[in-house]
């Protein structure tokens, strides 16, 4: 098996909730949340972890100009592993199966088993594709083939 | 108001009459097993969610910890007309349930130290944004807007509500009209309209993090575009979570049962015909299995059941996985957005990181 490599610069997302909703922090602290996308099944070790850790807050540092080491009461990390143990995530992917030419509509995993006449799937595997409104409409989708099948 | 009622009462002792109760199993509770055992108890299945973790949401969980709160999952609200509509389904309102705000700026994107651009809540706004970086830009990104707004509307109206079992199902006469942009891509698409680097990347960010690298992408998903500038980014109160609160209760409104803490280990099968699935060593007999958990994963339950060998998903192009941090910090910090994204490096060659898999070096 070829792991993909690590991103050397790697681009990231960062939510910082707390500075429109009050509840996602206590008063005078802020609630950060960093995602770096990779790889599915990319190499997953504490090390690497820490790694990329102190790699995100040098960043953040160097570009908003803001000292942030010291401010940091807790972190927790999460990534293939979880993503593996937590939701049974097939290589660990986060998003689901991608939206490419030869991953539209039919050419996606069926909704309904070929083998089993009473079984359905659902989810960001199946349509119409990955991300949270595609989902639900994933379950409108199975529901309306169901009441169809089984009326 | 008569007819009206009328209509309801002939509907729920019709749907009531045929489906007897017909039980149902949903493995998993994440965002596509809660929106289907909603319509499906609508319809008088008898439905029980089978749910692995502690709460139902899948990969939308929450972490708290010492009075701080996240979204361990999705952080994004886009597309606020599939919420709307999911709920008005049931005769309620998104705010039945939980309270939205719209986000200004929609989020910021940095390029370099003090250099960033915010996206604001609205598109007359983010069109000025764009002609101060690239003069003309501007026009150019309404002619883009309006055919992703097209594409948006064909998509939601004829596309993505159809089953995927017949490939007629999507070819009508406007989409027919359309097949060039299935086999061009967001990457030519953007390029032959803005020439600025930076533009460019916040214009190919949404299809990069949603599953694949702008130049495999089909133009046709710009309609992510529209759904970033003309709909808006938003924020559920409380977080994601909310949304996951707000159709917990509703299913369980309609009746469904959920039984957390309880993985499916096994489903049993015979004749063609699931019978019964286990978890935690308690067997659920079923008319009928849906399983919303990992459709991988599923099919390791089946034996002798699968459709697909590991070679096909081996061979699939995977959205990116990710590393994630959630930090509670001491202070307010400055110079930052809700939402923030850090692009002050070569999106390219992290792109090649994800995508340009099993590359013989």
């Amino acid at each position: 098996m070829i792991l993909n490599p690590w991103p050397e610069k790697p681009l990231f997302y960062a939510s910082f909730p707390s500075i429109t909703d009050p509840t996602a922090a206590p008063e005078g602290k802020e609630a950060g949340v960093f995602l770096i996308p990779l790889a599915p099944d990319i190499e997953d070790t504490d090390e690497i972890r820490e790694k990329y850790f102190m790699l995100l807050l040098q960043r953040l540092k160097d570009l908003t100009d803001q000292d942030l080491t010291d401010a940091v009461l807790f972190k927790e990390s999460y990534c293939v592993k979880d993503f593996k143990k937590d939701y049974n995530s097939y290589k660990g992917n986060a998003y689901g199966l991608a939206n490419t030419l030869l991953q539209t509509h039919v050419l996606r995993p069926k909704l309904k088993s070929k083998k089993l006449k009473n079984m359905y799937f659902t989810g960001q595997l199946t349509v119409p594709g990955p991300g949270v409104p595609p989902s639900i409409i994933s379950g409108k989708i199975v529901s309306g083939l169901i009441k169809k099948h089984h009326k | 108001m008569r007819v009206c009622s009328e209509n309801s009462t002939i509907f729920v002792s019709k749907s009531t009459n045929i489906q007897m109760g017909k039980k149902l199993v949903i493995i998993g509770g994440g965002f596509s097993s809660l929106a289907a055992s909603c319509y499906l108890a609508k319809d008088g299945f008898d439905v029980t969610i089978l749910e692995k973790n502690t709460t139902v949401g899948g990969r939308a969980r929450q972490l708290k910890r010492d009075g701080f709160i996240f979204d361990i999952g999705p952080s994004f609200y886009w597309m606020p007309d599939v919420f709307e509509s999911f709920f008005s389904d049931f005769g309620k309102k998104v705010s039945d349930y939980y309270s939205l705000d719209k986000l200004n700026p929609a989020y910021e994107v940095y390029f370099g130290k003090d250099d960033s651009v915010k996206i604001a809540d609205n598109f007359q706004d983010i069109k000025s944004t764009f002609e101060s970086i690239e003069k003309g830009s501007g026009a150019k990104l309404q002619k883009f807007m309006d055919g992703a707004e097209h594409n948006y509307n064909v998509a939601i109206k004829d596309l993505v509500y159809q089953p995927g079992e017949k490939i007629t199902e999507i070819i009508t006469p406007t989409t027919a009209k359309k097949i060039g942009q299935f086999f061009g891509t967001i990457k030519g698409s953007v390029r032959a309209k803005i020439k600025h680097p930076n533009l460019r990347k916040i214009l190919e960010f949404p299809v990069l993090f949603l599953g694949a690298k702008p130049s495999n992408t089909p133009a046709f998903y710009n309609f992510m575009n529209y759904a970033d500038f003309k709909l808006g980014t938003w924020h559920p109160k409380g977080g994601m979570y909310s949304v996951v609160e707000g159709m917990e209760s509703l299913a369980k409104e309609l009746g469904v049962k959920m039984i957390t803490d309880s993985a499916v280990d096994k489903i049993n099968a015979s004749d063609g015909l699931v019978t019964s699935v286990s978890a935690n060593g308690t067997e659920y007999d079923c008319d009928l299995l849906l399983s919303g958990a990992d459709y991988h994963h599923t099919e390791t339950l089946l034996n002798g059941n699968k459709q697909y060998s590991e070679k096909y998903w081996d061979k699939k192009t995977f959205a990116p996985s990710a590393l994630l941090f959630f930090v509670g910090f001491d202070k307010k910090l400055d110079k930052l957005s809700h939402h923030t994204l850090f692009f002050d490096t070569d999106f390219e060659k992290h792109a090649e990181t994800i995508y340009d898999t099993k590359s013989m070096a």
